[in-house]
């Protein structure tokens, strides 16, 4: 189908069309780091929310000058593409004390920024606390309002409640959509695969917020029309859990070994449009909460057994036989996610499979080969129930 | 020692049996003194467990460097540790809670509390120092078990003493968000694999009232979490009664970390290290406070008269990191190259002081304390946190030059890499960026470390 050659190049490319025409408009972009800032702010301030990403990225050569070999590489060739100028075409940026690598990209751009002044001009640190615990929400909404501030000031515009409503429903029908083909993927035969709905998702997180809900709305209506796949062995169904991941072909070299992932947690993923914002409460309280307590991220301390709880339902529901980690090489946080995960699915008796992995290429016959042999294993099983 | 046939907190068994040893030395300073001076000319050069148990030992002991008084007073400090070690061998016994603490908290609340606590890191930090294996044990069967290679090995060494029964079962777990993601991480699978409840301490980036304000929240969470599982009430008083001893330990190890300022510094690393061991297992004793003062009344003795620790310093160096596994290089650089450490990244205390006159003040200040404490204060926040400290210490100290260990599981620190090398650079003095491990000796072993070091020396004229 032509829609996803169109959704292919915008998940590959750092920028696209409707991000450019609304900068030439006189609408900044605002660029932001994890599934802890919130779009809804940036998109209310009178800018185009734009997920970072290190698309479009050849290697890290210049990000490795600032950073070590044991930092991931989904920061070290982003910090690459901010010293070749790729992201130019922001005018600010959004960071957040996610991880260890991601908070020194804070650090590192703001130097880089001081010698290149056409840079962002702004370059802003949001604090999200670790903890979903109720008593952490107020610290929470406090650094929000202090995003709002930052915000107004910076493009010197004034927030309204009216502002926070339009783009806590136009975010939210992003969502619903969003969610909604991915729910597709469970069907038999699905109309779209784990990659290409990874694929719709990145590409959805670069593009101005109307934008993306077009995009949405037509893939939906593309796949309402599709014709069903072609009848063949029917392919193993996974669950694929992990944190950072943009390179879709990485899922498609996993799913072109006979499986489909049929559910996530990905945080460019399910994780990014899972759990609306409350269209009813007030809208910085609504918002405070929806990103505190969402899905959460392993950074999040206190939230193991509602993770593992998702997998488990989630696999439940949409009767996935095994579980496939993805983790980036250096990132401790969803190493010790991978430990806890595999342990509790092998309690279970699931089989689980974790693939360490750079952001991009790498390892292709070694993954090819593990994922065979791991679906031998899942066929095995099969044969053994049936 | 076959990790396969460890019993039951064998290790700390078997390291306590040693710790009594060097406490029996010290009883008399003098005589160790005496031996100790003499005894470095006949150290045993092949690495054996039995010569390595011999070497560190007089590292541990300061090298035949740390004057008389100065060893009277690490008797203390070891006395304590030895406490710390018997709590843990016989926790679970008495009835007390077993509470596992995290080595970058300040624990002064658990000593108000009538519970055991154990600082699971503290294992391989005293077992590097007695020169043994046991951290690359730990670490080996923690990643056996499917703990990733890249954790920090503090964090390993605490899940891989637990996984080999040489850590008390916890009934509780307390930890924070800083310094780094394997802190974050490492405690929710000790939490997972024990099924002990955990209080994460949620840390604040910044260092301004709003951040002081929310940690100090935490903590009051913090002392609720304890009285719900201990069935405790918190002692006030008596926290305030601990907040004073801690007061006065900082007050003193303060000044003596501001004295390595002199030139000739009359400060020694070997005490000021033993001092963050202090403060990281026997938070606000008394002993911690004698001998706190008692460091720094021999070192103002040498202040006053001139001198430095040791005579014929010949270089300063700057050691911005975390030395704790290379206790044993500081004695070597200064007998071999003149060399001392005037500034480090551990040990350098700029604790507030507590304002014990009711509950509010109590927390503000804990909560301004725990955010200075190493790691905690140049790690959690903004890179000039670590850098503008790094800028202030090469400027105020004097240095002649810089080493970092660049510790492997240390993301944030290898995430600064270029902002450090600019601050070296801004200073005009040479860096040796050395890339070892604080708890893993098979990343880079002694050996090598001098290599190095001998290499950077000679190479900018400093030897």
């Amino acid at each position: 189908m032509e829609i996803w050659q169109e959704v292919e190049s915008l998940a590959r490319s750092l920028t696209n069309d409707p991000v450019r025409n609304a900068r030439a408009a006189g609408k900044p972009v605002v660029g932001f780091l994890c599934s802890y800032v919130p779009e809804e702010i940036i998109e209310a301030a009178g800018c185009v929310p734009y997920r970072i990403r290190a698309a479009e990225s050849t290697g890290s050569t210049l990000g490795d000058s600032y950073y070590g070999a044991v930092n991931c590489s989904f920061i070290r060739r982003t910090m690459d593409l901010v010293l070749r100028g790729g992201f130019s075409f922001l005018s600010g940026v959004i960071f957040l004390n996610g991880c260890d690598h991601s908070r020194r990209l804070y650090d590192n751009w703001r130097d880089a920024a001081r010698s290149a002044p056409e840079g962002p001009g702004l370059l802003h640190m949001l604090v999200a606390p670790h903890r979903v615990a109720e008593d952490a929400l107020p610290r929470y909404e406090e650094e929000l309002q202090k995003l709002v501030l930052v915000l107004s000031e910076a493009f010197n515009t004034r927030i309204t409640d009216q502002d926070f409503s339009r783009a806590i429903k136009l975010s939210n029908q992003k969502r619903a959509l969003a969610f909604e083909i991915s729910a597709l993927r469970r069907q038999v035969p699905a109309p779209l695969t784990g990659a290409q709905m990874l694929s719709l998702s990145l590409a959805a997180s670069a593009l101005p917020l109307a934008d993306a809900v077009s995009l949405l709305s037509r893939v939906r209506e593309a796949l309402s029309s599709s014709a069903p796949a072609p009848e063949g062995p029917p392919p193993a169904r996974i669950f694929v859990s992990g944190g950072c991941m943009e390179d879709f072909e990485h899922l498609a070299l996993i799913e072109s070994a006979g499986a489909i992932a049929v559910a996530d947690n990905l945080c460019m993923g399910t994780r990014s449009f899972s759990d609306p914002v409350s269209e009813t409460d007030p809208p910085m309280q609504a918002i405070a909460r929806r990103y505190l307590t969402h899905l959460s991220c392993p950074r999040m301390i206190d939230d193991f057994g509602r993770r593992a709880g998702y997998v488990e339902e989630q696999m439940a529901e949409a009767e996935a036989e095994a579980l496939i980690i993805c983790k980036l090489k250096f990132c401790d946080l969803w190493g010790g996610e991978a430990f806890l995960l595999r342990k509790r699915m092998r309690d279970r008796e699931i089989p689980v499979l974790l693939l360490e992995r750079e952001l991009y290429g790498g390892g292709e016959g070694q993954t090819r080969t593990r994922v065979q042999a791991f679906l031998e294993q899942i066929q095995n099983l099969r044969r053994r129930k049936s | 020692m076959q990790v396969q046939t460890l019993t039951d907190r064998e290790v700390w068994s078997f390291q306590r049996g040693r710790l009594k040893l060097l406490i029996a030395i010290l009883r008399f300073p003098r005589l160790a003194y005496a031996m100790l001076s003499g005894a470095g000319h006949f150290m045993p050069e092949l690495e054996t467990a039995a010569n390595s148990a011999v070497r560190h030992s007089f590292s541990m002991l300061g090298g035949g460097l740390v004057a008389p008084d100065d060893l009277a007073a690490m008797r203390y400090v070891y006395q304590e540790y030895l406490d710390h070690m018997d709590g843990v061998v016989e926790a679970g016994k008495n009835g007390k809670k077993v509470v596992w603490a995290e080595f970058n908290l300040s624990n002064e609340l658990l000593r108000v509390f009538d519970v055991t606590a154990y600082i699971p890191e503290s294992l391989s930090i005293m077992a590097h120092h007695m020169g043994t294996d046991v951290p690359v044990k730990m670490i080996e069967e923690a990643e056996a078990a499917g703990i990733p290679a890249e954790y920090c090995s503090a964090g390993k060494t605490a899940i891989g003493a637990y996984l080999l029964k040489q850590a008390p079962e916890p009934d509780l777990l307390i930890s924070s968000s800083h310094p780094c993601d394997s802190v974050v991480s490492s405690y929710q699978v000790l939490s997972e694999l024990s099924g002990a409840p955990l209080f994460a301490v949620d840390t604040p980036y910044w260092d301004d009232e709003q951040s002081f304000e929310y940690y100090a929240q935490n903590l009051s969470r913090l002392i609720g979490f304890l009285e719900k599982h201990t069935g405790q009430e918190m002692d006030w008083d008596r926290l305030a009664r601990v907040c004073r001893t801690m007061n006065e330990t900082n007050r003193w190890l303060s000044e003596y970390t501001e004295m390595a300022r002199a030139v000739p510094s009359p400060m020694n690393l070997t005490c000021l290290l033993l001092g963050w061991q202090l403060s990281i297992c026997a938070t606000a004793t008394e002993r911690g406070a004698v001998y706190a003062k008692k460091i720094v009344q021999n070192a103002k003795k040498r202040l006053k008269a001139g001198r430095g620790f040791f005579d014929n310093q010949k270089i300063r160096v700057i050691w911005f990191d975390i030395p704790l596994a290379f206790h044993f290089i500081e004695p070597w650089l200064n007998k071999t190259f003149g060399a001392v450490t005037v500034a480090d990244f551990m040990g350098c205390v700029k604790l507030c002081q507590i304002d014990t006159s009711d509950r509010e003040t109590m927390l503000r200040d804990l909560a301004k304390a725990h955010l200075s404490i190493a790691m905690a204060r140049q790690c959690r926040g903004p890179a000039e946190y670590f850098t503008g400290e790094l800028a202030r210490l090469a400027e105020d100290f004097s240095g002649d030059c810089f080493i970092f260990t660049r510790h492997q599981g240390c993301k944030t620190g290898w995430g600064m890499g270029k902002l450090v090398r600019d601050v070296c650079e801004r200073a005009g003095k040479p860096a040796l960026f050395l890339a070892t491990d604080s708890f893993d000796k098979r990343c880079a072993d002694e050996a090598q470390v001098k290599k190095e070091i001998t290499e950077f020396f000679r190479e900018n004229g400093l030897a």
